[in-house]
């Protein structure tokens, strides 16, 4: 396997009360999957995927990809937060960038590889621009431009598109997906939204709330993403509904 | 666009208003005070004097001084300011030392080193400098720490996504992300050193604003005091001004509200 979770908890401490966060993850992902986490807010999506990245570490349990255990972020593994982190004094096109000056590249190489992402997200005509002279959603492509330049062979995503206009998100969305089919990345992604992630994912997992616990792992059928009047997908969105109420 | 345009209009009215009021004042003074008018000069009088002083060349010779002084006492200040506020805001225990220690040191008024300047560097431009220097220095290595202390978490931890190291963690990261704090330190450094200008001026120079004002007194001339101080007060708000346009300009830039 190339992600192991093993019985991995996390606990935090709030005014000294211990808060249960997420209680015994098991879960294996596959070289090439397409995970989704699903849930309800304050499920610990965040917090699972922070520990994945190696942004945190389990109060009890393990989590190793490629066998070693995860103990700080790298750039093969590459995590777009929600909300925004671009550096404000860095135009797109630097921003983008600045994963790129960590690799053993030449500065022509690099400008190539950031035109190329800056197109993918449709911003090469604001290339030159500041963060704060972008929208919101033009910041979080930048930010998913900067996290997919560097080539890594896992992204973690949380929420990337939850700024994002219907139509940028869809676009951005079939980026993604193209991306995952043509370069076989191993995409770790949480939504809240199940269209989306039936769209997006081959594996579903599913939380409940209080604490944190995985409650179902569902296998997405090819057929479902074709669209929502295909039976695969009416099936497993109402299986999905039904594994979340029961849960709650 | 267009309400913006209006505020600023009124904004200069509303300061324009402030100094006719201030010179309102100044003539009544004059006229109802009963103070002897040799003493006191009204408004109009001591214009006139500055239009004098400004034809014969003699004021922007003291300028162009003192604006020296100012400037390389600053910039020294702001240099060293800087670069002991980035070694200090990043190794703790030095910044535990030298927290009590500027605590000690601060409130000691820069002229207060006066006496003890001359009798190091003697006379000349170095006394007025060390006291410019010593007023700008405590509000940029102040800011320059305290913003190295509680630099945003989210840019260490892009730092950390991306793998940057040391030393491109702080050229690329930790000095840009500070850079609006420290642009705050220094317009405050600007302020409290011109206040100092006069001070530093008033011993042991023959030329700059401040030896001016001493000078006038000596030759009880107060329409050239009075003169002199209007032009301080000018420079001083021009210099503000260019700076706050700076720091305006560097906080949208970083995406700061302020105002
Ligand atoms: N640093 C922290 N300190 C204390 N409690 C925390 C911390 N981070 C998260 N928590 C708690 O852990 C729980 C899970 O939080 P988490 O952010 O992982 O939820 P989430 O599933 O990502 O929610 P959302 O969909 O709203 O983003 C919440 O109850 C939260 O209050
Ligand atoms: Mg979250």
């Amino acid at each position: 396997m190339f992600i192991e979770i093993e019985g991995v908890s996390k606990q935090f401490l709030h005014d000294k009360i211990p808060i249960l966060a997420l209680q015994n993850i098991n879960l294996s992902v596959e070289k090439g999957e397409f995970i989704c986490f699903l849930g309800p807010s304050g499920c610990g999506k965040t917090t699972l995927l922070n520990m994945m990245a190696g942004y945190d570490k389990p109060t009890t349990g393990e989590i190793r990809i490629s066998g070693s255990i995860v103990n700080a972020p790298s750039l093969k593994r590459v995590t777009v937060f929600q909300g925004y982190d671009l550096l404000p004094w860095r135009t797109a096109r630097k921003n983008i960038e600045l994963g790129l000056e960590s690799l053993k590249l030449s500065k022509s190489e690099r400008k190539t590889v950031v035109s190329e992402y800056l197109d993918m997200v449709g911003l090469t005509d604001f290339a030159n621009h500041f963060p704060y002279e972008m929208s919101g959603g033009m910041r979080q492509r930048v930010s998913i431009a900067r996290a997919l330049a560097t080539n890594p062979e896992v992204i973690f995503m949380d929420e990337p598109f939850s700024a994002l206009d219907l139509i940028t998100r869809l676009s951005i969305q079939k980026s993604i997906l193209n991306l995952w089919r043509e370069n076989k990345k191993t995409i770790v992604f949480v939504s809240h939204i199940i269209e989306e992630a039936i769209l997006l994912a081959n594996r579903i997992v599913i939380f409940s709330p209080y604490p944190g616990r995985i409650v179902r792992i569902i296998d997405v059928p090819p057929n479902a993403k074709k669209g929502d009047n295909m039976p695969e997908y009416k099936k497993i969105k109402d299986e999905i509904h039904h594994v979340c109420e029961i849960s709650l | 666009m267009k309400k913006t345009v209006i505020k600023a209009l009124f904004k200069i009215l509303y300061a324009l208003g402030a100094v006719l009021i201030l010179l309102m004042f100044w003539q009544l003074v004059v006229m109802f005070g009963g103070f002897n008018q040799a003493l006191l000069p009204p408004p109009l009088y001591v214009f006139q004097t500055l239009g004098d002083m400004i034809k014969s060349g003699e004021l922007l010779l003291h300028v162009q001084i003192s604006l020296y002084r100012f400037f390389v006492g600053y910039s020294l200040a702001v240099a060293a300011g800087l670069t002991l506020g980035l070694i200090v805001g990043q190794i703790a225990f030095l910044s535990k030392l030298v927290d009590p220690l500027t605590q000690l040191l601060r409130p000691i008024a820069p002229v207060a080193w006066m006496p003890f300047i001359v009798l190091l560097f003697g006379i000349g431009d170095m006394p007025a400098i060390m006291i410019i220097f010593i007023a700008a220095f405590y509000p940029v290595l102040l800011s320059t720490i305290s913003a190295s202390k509680k630099i945003d978490k989210t840019y260490l931890r892009v730092a950390r996504t991306f793998e940057i190291k040391q030393p491109q963690v702080f050229f690329k990261i930790i000095l840009p992300a500070i850079f609006p704090y420290i642009a705050n330190g220094m317009h405050l450094g600007l302020g409290t050193a011109w206040v100092f200008l006069v001070a530093g001026e008033m011993m042991g120079v023959r030329s700059g604003l401040g030896f001016l004002i001493m000078d006038s007194r000596n030759n009880m001339q107060p329409q050239v005091l009075l003169s002199t101080i209007c032009v301080i007060a000018v420079l001083g708000l021009i210099l503000d001004k260019i700076v706050s346009f700076f720091e305006f300009r560097i906080n949208r830039h970083w995406g700061i509200q302020s105002e």
